[in-house]
């Protein structure tokens, strides 16, 4: 089943994220990773330090991989006082040096007032808040000199002052900003189960034509809601989703699969982006027989 | 001043409610759904919690595991709530946790001296790149430039001065194996802590080559650093030495280069 493959091109290909714990396997000479992971995604926090021992990998890494995304977890895009001008500078440096894909953070929140809370921290659906955030994504897209790619985070909460579902929200705002969307399935279908609410009817509001990359990863089951924690497999409603969401796309998409906590050998995550692509196989039959 | 807008304002009591501060962000959140809105705030508060303590454990993984993760959680989660994060980037959350920490465990002396050691390191691990100074450079150089050069250290460069066996712990931590009994120091142990390719590596130092690192990292001249090791050695013994120091230094990779002034 693993031979029906897509082709390698990773403007459509099957990447994995970055990891210090696969620095070893991806550079094994034997190793069969170069034919199985057809891109990377850098954390771009990771290679933000001044030297070492992460840039030399990352440097070691790029040779094989010369095809990368940078994704960010600390631009906090919907903050009253807009990405930090010299977190945005050190951004563009590394773009400059891994001249990515793309570049890719998230549709939240991360602090104000000076304060860092690390987090992903959803919006109020507003028309405030749409406003805040196409004008701060104008002014990241105008300091790295190419497109956003903006994700949609999962939550626990909603505000009682939001006028809008958040599908609406992330829909207007990749097409007044004018930025592309990266779709992460998994925090779709966190978010619906913890606000019940219809995954699909989110999917379907997505601006088909501006999705440049898809998520994929697993959560954790507390019950009564789910908690967006990257330390399992994809489960098979996310698959179900996944299916769905290349289907909404009408084209097949660059698909990463996330693992940051209990990262499993490599192996194991090359196997699972084969589950992806069989997945994609049968969406896009014809393409994969090319 | 200005009036906080509305998203300033709901941001600003969101966040209050993470530091644990006043807040009145409960009734922000819609309620409604499998969970009630208290669960809904509780997710937020313990995952800010849980993520700074990981980055403390991250960066003090000898201390860690020294303190075992109970001991380790209570202290490091006293911190978080006493120091909210500034930094964009999780990476440099906990500059003075080592120093915190020393104050925190004034009994136990080892425990602020093993996270110095550890930051140290970590420091050491990420610092900026620098080439490396061979010894072919020293004697190309012509002997009257002598009385002109500042050494230049590397980036990942650092002084430790540590007042229990220290060092030993973190040998023990580093190797699974036992850890000797803790020991205060008559004198202070001092450590130079460095880069060699990707590894960071640390030694300690005798008194006479503490003082000349320390100098020669605040600026000096070789030429006065050597002067200063005259004032304090028997006659003769400070030019060899001086020598042999320089040469231990090239060796271990920990200079970067010569400037003549």
């Amino acid at each position: 089943m693993n031979t029906t493959r897509l082709p390698n091109k990773p403007e459509a290909g099957f990447g994995l994220g970055l990891r210090a714990a696969h620095y070893h396997e991806l550079l094994d000479p034997q190793g069969d990773a170069p034919r199985r992971i057809d891109w990377l995604e850098i954390i771009s926090e990771n290679y933000l330090v001044p030297g070492g021992k992460p840039l030399a990998m990352l440097e070691a890494v790029r040779e094989r991989w010369p095809a990368m995304a940078m994704h960010g977890v600390s631009m906090s895009i919907g903050s009253v006082q807009g990405p930090d001008a010299d977190y945005l500078q050190a951004l563009a440096a590394l773009a400059r040096r891994v001249r990515p894909l793309w570049v890719s953070d998230h549709l939240c929140w991360c602090g104000v007032h000076g304060r860092q809370m690390h987090d992903l921290l959803p919006l109020p659906y507003t028309e405030e808040a749409l406003a805040l955030v196409v004008r701060n994504i104008r002014r990241v897209q105008d300091a790295l000199g190419r497109p956003l790619v903006i994700e949609n985070v999962s939550s626990y909460l909603e505000y009682r002052a939001s006028t809008m579902p958040e599908w609406e929200f992330v829909a207007r705002v990749c097409e007044q900003a004018d930025c592309e969307l990266l779709l992460d399935v998994n925090n779709i279908y966190v978010s619906s189960v913890n606000h019940g609410y219809d995954a699909l009817d989110y999917l379907r509001a997505m601006p088909a034509a501006r999705i440049r990359q898809i998520h994929l990863a697993g959560h954790s089951d507390h019950g009564d809601h789910l908690v967006d924690t990257h330390d399992a497999p994809v489960s098979a409603p996310v698959w179900a989703l996944y299916r769905a969401a290349l289907r909404h796309a009408g084209r097949p998409v660059a698909t990463l699969i996330e693992r940051d906590d209990r990262i499993p050998p490599l192996a194991e995550l090359m196997d699972e982006l084969d589950a992806a692509r069989t997945v994609a196989a049968g969406v896009w039959p014809q393409r994969a027989a090319a | 001043m200005h009036a906080p807008s509305a998203l300033e304002a709901l941001q600003a009591a969101f966040q209050r409610h993470l530091l644990g501060q006043a807040s009145d962000f409960a009734s922000a959140v819609r309620p409604g759904g499998a969970i009630d809105v208290a669960r809904r705030l509780g997710i937020y508060h313990h995952a800010y919690r849980a993520r700074l303590v990981e980055a403390l454990r991250d960066v003090h993984g000898h201390t860690w595991r020294w303190l075992g993760d109970e001991a380790f959680d209570a202290l490091a989660r006293v911190y978080v709530e006493g120091h909210p994060s500034t930094q964009g980037n999780l990476r440099w959350y906990g500059e003075d946790f080592p120093d915190w920490l020393a104050r925190a465990c004034p009994e136990d002396g080892e425990v602020g001296e093993l996270a110095a050691l550890d930051a140290t390191l970590r420091r050491a691990f990420d610092a900026a790149d620098a080439p490396v100074l061979g010894l072919a450079a020293l004697a190309e150089l012509p002997p009257e430039d002598w009385a002109r050069v500042t050494l230049l250290w590397q980036p990942a460069c650092q002084r430790l001065a540590l007042r229990h066996n220290t060092l030993a712990l973190w040998h023990a931590i580093d190797q699974d194996g036992t850890p000797p009994p803790v020991q205060a120091l008559g004198e202070p142990l001092q450590v130079l802590v460095w880069r060699v390719g990707a590894q960071p590596h640390f030694r300690s130092l005798d008194a006479v080559e503490a003082e000349a690192i320390d100098r020669a990292r605040a600026g000096a001249g070789f030429a006065a650093v050597c002067e200063a090791l005259a004032a304090r050695l028997p006659p003769g013994e400070a030019a060899p030495r001086c020598g042999a120091l320089l040469r231990r230094w090239v060796e271990d990779g920990a200079l970067t280069g010569l400037r003549l002034a």
